[in-house]
């Protein structure tokens, strides 16, 4: 669960100051998954360093299951995605994904981890190749294991910036599938940075258009679809009209 | 698979050692049919001749020169690697000492030979020293490289983690330096036997220097060969012992992009 109330943003170099975001308010439940999408440089990954504790807003409040953000991040409440699957060479997959059990952060944690990384690496189809060093294996492959990764310390907020936007489309449409089918076991509160509208309009419960700087909301919209999320869900009639207005609104924007 | 591999060994073995056959004849062959005085190049039989008379004594300076390098390259890279990490973790003492460890790599430190004599006499601690000196610096700067350059997504990954400097440090930068020390580790080899002959002939009592300065005194070429061969041997079994360490530890860490 996320509450953010008017985060403000900004970034002073000198004498010149440059505000990055305006007063936005976020929030998102258990389970849910939100995308958030915007022009290039509008801030979003600096967003997601602010639910990650990383970042301290300027104005604002930002609270993680009750916790503030970096305390969030280090009990382990909070789990971030890259762009990049970002595995270590000399490891095998599944120490890949063991690597946040190794940290002090976890000591305390009663969890069977190993067992906890077989059934993540098994839901993700991977288990046979869990062995396998990063470089034997294909980038789709590694950014499940990445994605395993994530789960692993059973974070409730898992914060993604851009997660597959390296790989190819068919890909791509797995991971949004894997990603969907993972969440709906671990429950946890998505936030999801994308570039592209369709994979926002199909793996989320609510998108969140950001302006350019200062960036705010400019809209909020819900998406409910009657029907479950299967990939020919893109072609039906509501999902084009999701798109379309999403589409209509960035381009007022001179969305590149 | 395992029939290119044989292949392989055989051309990387094999033919190398062929080669040394025929030079060895031609080298011998060369000294019969051209009248060479002994003192100048000795032929191979006179050499082995040579070594099978003096056969103790110079395996005896074989093993002394050879602890000298090893003792002296364990010691280097112990506290180069210390140096490497204060370097990584406190970017002020890099600031600080980081240009004089680069101008001190640039300095014959052969030089220092002499004073190590002078302080620490004829026995094997000041050989080690000096082939501790020399065998240094190719880690502290590999290493210092090697520690600092992290790819930035893996030390986010890290600090969205919640991972403190020591398990950065341990879970990231070590192995991803691993490349950057095994090549240094491998150069430090050469340098530490080096060191350790380097001293030896600057004042010594045992060892393959004082062997081959002696020789060199007495005009004893055919003894002089006999230790230059020894102590290429300690250089060439030194370096193939770290690169089979690199094989076995280091592989993994190879980058593989």
């Amino acid at each position: 669960m996320i509450d953010a109330n008017n985060l403000t943003l900004t970034f002073s170099q000198g004498k010149s100051e440059l505000k990055v975001l305006s007063e936005l308010s976020f929030h998102a439940a258990i389970g849910e998954i939100v995308s958030v999408i915007g022009p290039s440089g509008c801030g979003k990954t600096s967003l997601l360093n602010i639910f990650a504790g990383l970042l301290t807003p300027s104005c604002g409040t930002v609270k993680i299951n009750g916790s503030f953000a970096a305390k969030a991040r280090k009990e382990q409440l909070s789990s971030y995605v890259f762009q990049k699957p970002v595995m270590f060479e000399w490891r095998t997959l599944l120490k890949n994904v063991l690597l946040p059990s190794e940290l002090k952060s976890s000591y305390l944690r009663d969890i069977s981890w190993e067992s906890r990384a077989d059934e993540l690496l098994n839901l993700m189809g991977m288990s046979e190749f869990k062995h396998y060093y990063p470089h034997q294996v294909s980038g789709g492959m590694q950014a499940r294991a990445s994605l395993a990764r994530a789960y692993l310390t059973d974070p409730k907020v898992l914060l993604m910036d851009e997660p597959f936007a390296s790989l190819d489309q068919i890909t791509r449409d797995k991971m949004s599938l894997a990603l969907l089918d993972m969440n709906k076991r671990n429950q946890a509160t998505v936030v999801f940075v994308t570039h592209s509208i369709e994979e926002a309009v199909f793996i989320s419960d609510r998108v969140y258009l950001m302006s350019p700087l200062p960036s705010t909301f400019e809209l909020i919209l819900e998406i409910n679809f009657q029907k479950e999320r299967k990939l020919e869900l893109r072609d039906t009639s509501e999902f084009i009209e999701y798109t379309r207005i999403l589409r209509k609104k960035l381009e007022g924007n001179g969305y590149d | 698979m395992t029939n290119k591999t044989s292949k392989f060994s055989i051309s990387f073995y094999v033919l190398p050692l062929i080669a040394l056959i025929i030079f060895v004849l031609a080298w011998e062959f060369l000294c019969i049919t051209i009248p060479v005085k002994e003192y100048i190049v000795p032929a191979p039989s006179v050499v082995a001749k040579t070594f099978a008379l003096h056969n103790q004594s110079l395996w005896t300076d074989f093993y002394i020169t050879a602890i000298e390098a090893v003792l002296g390259f364990l010691l280097a890279n112990l506290l180069s690697l210390i140096t490497a990490v204060c370097f990584t973790v406190s970017p002020l003492t890099r600031r600080i000492f980081y240009p004089y460890t680069v101008a001190l790599k640039s300095i014959p430190l052969i030089a220092l030979a002499p004073l190590l004599v002078l302080w620490f006499g004829y026995g094997i601690v000041g050989k080690v020293f000096m082939s501790a000196i020399i065998a240094y610096f190719p880690l502290v700067v590999n290493a210092t490289t090697g520690l600092n350059e992290i790819d930035r997504e893996r030390l986010a990954l890290m600090e969205s983690l919640s991972a403190g400097k020591m398990e950065i440090l341990m879970k990231l930068r070590f192995p991803s330096a691993m490349p950057h020390i095994f090549a240094a580790l491998k150069i430090s080899t050469s340098l530490a036997v080096v060191g350790a002959i380097v001293a030896e002939l600057t004042g010594a009592t045992r060892g393959l220097g004082f062997t081959i300065l002696m020789a060199s005194y007495n005009i004893d070429t055919p003894l002089l060969f006999c230790a230059i061969i020894l102590a290429a041997l300690i250089g060439i079994t030194f370096f193939g012992a770290m690169c089979l360490l690199e094989s076995t530890i280091g592989k993994k860490y190879k980058r593989s992009i």
